[in-house]
């Protein structure tokens, strides 16, 4: 652990006190839990805003949701049901790169060294999968209760949501906004060309911690 | 999916995009993130611009320790039935203590290995100590020996920790003081302070 502010991905240290002395079954604060957690994490706020940065139709922006959701969903559960141990470092490391992927498709880089473009709705579900992984694994470092464990990962799961969907729409409310002025065109390469810096920043960062453990 | 109509750059200058984002990403990395989040510092960046000064080691964490400890028992405790009490352990204090002193030492344990730390001192004498370690718990046994016969100890205190202070009264002239292990794959250093009446070992 390092000691700090800032947890990307992790939880912080009052709540983990909270988790780790937590026994039976504790709905409501699981569900603030997750929502916190998605609302903190900047990892999945710099992948969403990749995402969100050329969609402009509520139904594309709802079906990313959706597509997202169901991948970390599934692994959420699945990991914390069958017990699986991932490496929480390697996790974030692939969310990581999830932000240099967005940044670079942003920029064009599929379309002109592939000549297509990847399925983007794929590329949502699979990251969804590795998020959920990342959930999952902290999680289970902290060792609660078993009693109370489905309801509460429900909990958790549901406030996941709730928090992605705070999260989306403020980073909505400001790309559409952003995307009326002239800057937004001019800005476009740079903002992604940040993007990708960020992810590749992140990624340093969890493979040091990872060999460093 | 649907996205608003925008230009994708030329392979050239995405080339070059990736490239500077990878620059900027690996500046940062070494000059701000890994000094201040784990310490790591290869360029001196992280010293010259402050950014070390934010690392905070955590004491009590994973560093540096392995695993559960070794239950400690009574049967750990003394040099064994079998080794007498040296009649020398018996003899009466001296007329005048040694004078008072105080000392600041940092010994690093390497990593799987253990070292002892001792001074000499008279009966009756006393000292008050503080030992940390800059990372992580060590083994360590505080005992003393009485003068001239090594076979004899007694253990005053075997636990595992990262600090300890207290003060402490030789029961026998000789020499006294703690041996730590390092049980970690990690260099610990110790600094120990003692202050009272010893000398120090030669």
């Amino acid at each position: 652990m390092i000691t700090g502010s800032v947890y990307a991905h992790g939880v912080d240290e009052d709540t983990q006190t909270f988790l780790s002395g937590n026994s039976g079954v504790a709905f409501v604060p699981f569900l603030y839990i997750g929502a916190k957690h998605m609302l903190t994490g900047y990892d999945h706020l710099l992948f969403l805003v990749g995402v969100i940065f050329f969609l402009y139709r509520p139904k594309e922006v709802l079906l990313y949701v959706s597509f997202f959701t169901i991948g970390h969903s599934i692994t959420l559960l699945l990991g914390v049901l069958a017990d699986m141990a991932i490496n929480a470092y390697l996790i974030d490391a692939i969310i990581a790169l999830s932000i240099v992927y967005k940044g670079f498709d942003n920029l064009g880089g599929f379309q002109r060294f592939l000549g297509y473009q990847p399925n983007t709705k794929a590329a949502v579900l699979i990251f969804g999968l590795f998020h959920g992984f990342g959930l999952a694994s902290k999680l289970q470092e902290l060792s609660f209760d078993r009693t109370g464990l489905l309801t509460n990962l429900i909990g958790f799961n549901i406030g996941v949501e709730i928090g992605q969907f705070i999260a989306l729409a403020l980073v909505l409310f400001i790309i559409t906004n952003w995307r009326r002025s002239s800057s937004f065109m001019k800005f476009s390469t740079l903002t992604n060309t940040l993007l990708m810096a960020a992810g590749f920043l992140l990624f340093g960062y969890q493979l040091v911690g990872y060999f460093n453990s | 999916m649907a996205e608003i109509a925008h230009q994708i750059l030329d392979k050239k200058s995405i080339v070059k995009q990736v490239v500077i984002a990878l620059v900027i990403g690996a500046v940062l990395l070494v000059s701000a993130v890994l000094p201040a989040e784990y310490g790591i510092d290869p360029l001196g960046i992280g010293k010259a611009t402050g950014f070390s000064k934010l690392y905070v080691g955590d004491a009590s964490a994973e560093t540096a320790t392995s695993g559960p400890h070794k239950v400690l028992q009574l049967d750990n405790v003394g040099s064994g039935a079998d080794v007498p009490k040296p009649a020398a352990a018996n003899n009466p204090a001296p007329a005048t203590p040694l004078a008072e002193r105080t000392d600041e030492v940092s010994i690093v344990i390497p990593a799987g290995k253990g070292l002892e730390y001792k001074v000499n001192m008279l009966k009756y004498g006393s000292f008050k100590y503080e030992w940390i370690t800059d990372k992580g718990e060590l083994y360590f046994d505080f005992h003393g020996e009485v003068k001239g016969n090594s076979n004899y100890f007694e253990n005053y205190t075997i636990a595992y920790s990262n600090n300890m202070v207290g003060s402490f009264i030789a029961p026998f002239e000789g020499p006294q003081g703690w041996y730590f292990k390092n049980n970690s794959n990690e260099d610990i250093t110790v600094k120990i302070k003692l202050k009272g009446q010893y000398l120090l070992k030669q």
